[in-house]
């Protein structure tokens, strides 16, 4: 079913300054009125999504109120911390940082990631960097299985498929991140009687691109309802700094520099973005295609892998199941 | 049904049934497009074949024309032994 046959980047523009309005007027009424918060606590990555929430949070509820923590690590890049610190001062907010090295390391987030890379690549030791990837879904039929990749002190790179029992055991140690973020969210949020901010763009909130009770944890999402695309053009709108726009989208969690697209999506967020439109508005695969320039059996399989990850990660968005409905438990 | 066939069958129910009866899965239906398996699974499968056929599946042939289906596993082993007729019995 065709609905749109003129297919192009256009269906994703939006009023930047109508939908700044509606963003504001919800995390006002949302704070002040049936949270009953004094303020928002937001972590801070450098990229478009958190720097965009912390100018609509400042807008909505005056900069005073919010609060920006900077959480680096060990393995996060230093333009992660100054894009981050870039980000706090152009919203006018306060930041402050907190170095989440210590509480990983207690945690065995690298131990435990390291062992799991070792059963793959007897080799990989101290001072070598890693990162795991999948191959692209637009090049060839492949299944998406993820290789490990790690580069010795020297440049060499050894690369290695990941095992079930491996795969398992670094997704699950490198969570120790995001989770301990947000613990540390929660942390200035219950100190300072503040609502979480949760960060994701609708790309990320509808893929399952997060982490359960890490960066998928907040009180209210301000701009999940939007694609990555309107993101950025919020962030044009509100003065977002032009080195935080042009950065391109990064996981920043493995040691070695890795895009979205290599970590988990099948395409640059503008052309997965207007994949995710089509398929949520039953648009011809064939009609995406010609607009993106690619054939229609590339698109075909982008429809799969969208489908795909909506059905592996639906559980990520389920409530904590009930046997019965039970008074005062919310709505 | 042949041996692989029937190893297959088994090493799936054992590992994926998860509650589901897949005694009535079709041979030709898909193991990935309805959730059956993921990508994760995918891998443990190919470990599996390589492990019981001792063979060596290399990441261009981990493509649904390979993997995809009971029979398309079946067909796929009989190659890889240089035995294609397997797929056929």
């Amino acid at each position: 079913m065709t609905l749109a046959p003129n297919v192009s980047p256009d269906l994703l523009r939006v009023n930047a300054e109508q939908v700044t309005e509606e963003i504001t007027a919800f995390i006002k009424a949302t704070v002040d009125g049936r949270m009953r918060k004094r303020g928002v606590v937001l972590g801070l990555s450098g990229g478009v999504d958190s720097t965009v929430c912390a100018a609509l949070c400042a807008r909505a509820l005056g900069p005073e109120r919010v609060l920006g923590l900077l959480m680096p690590e060990r393995e996060s890049s230093d333009e992660t911390f100054e894009l981050g610190r870039l980000a706090g001062d152009s919203a006018g907010i306060t930041t402050i940082v907190e170095d989440i090295t210590g509480v990983l390391d207690a945690a065995g987030c690298y131990s435990r990631r390291d062992e799991a890379i070792r059963s793959l690549i007897p080799e990989y030791a101290a001072g070598w960097r890693c990162k795991v990837s999948l191959p692209s879904v637009v090049e060839s039929d492949q299944y998406r299985i993820f290789t490990v990749i790690a580069q010795a002190p020297d440049g060499a790179q050894r690369r290695a498929r990941v095992s079930p029992a491996a795969y398992h055991e670094m997704i699950s140690a490198t969570n120790f991140k995001q989770r301990t973020r947000k613990m540390m969210e929660y942390y200035h949020a219950d100190r300072c009687n503040y609502a979480v901010i949760g960060t994701p763009n609708r790309l990320e909130y509808d893929q399952g691109f997060f982490v359960k009770n890490g960066d998928g944890s907040a009180d209210l999402k301000p701009i999940a309802h939007l694609y990555k695309t309107q993101v950025y053009q919020l962030a044009e709108y509100l003065g977002v700094p032009e080195t935080i726009r042009m950065r391109p989208p990064t996981t920043d969690t493995y040691s070695l520099p890795q895009t979205q697209e290599e970590f988990y999506f099948s395409l640059p967020y503008d052309k997965m973005d207007l994949c995710l439109y089509a398929r949520n508005n039953g648009i011809d695969a064939a009609d995406v295609a010609q607009a993106l320039g690619l054939n229609e059996q590339q698109i075909e399989r982008v429809f799969r892998d969208i489908d795909s990850k909506r059905r592996a990660t639906r559980y990520l968005h389920l409530k904590p199941q009930l046997v019965a409905e039970v008074i005062g438990g919310g709505d | 049904m042949t041996t692989v066939e029937q190893e297959v069958r088994t090493f799936l129910a054992e590992n994926f049934s998860l509650g589901k009866d897949i005694s009535h899965l079709s041979s030709s239906q898909s193991l990935t497009e309805r959730g059956f398996i993921d990508s994760v699974g995918i891998v443990e499968v190919l470990t599996f074949l390589e492990t019981r056929y001792e063979i060596q599946i290399s990441d261009d042939e981990t493509v649904p024309e390979n993997i995809d289906t009971i029979d398309n596993i079946v067909r796929f082993i009989g190659v890889k032994r240089g035995a294609p007729e397997a797929a056929t019995q």
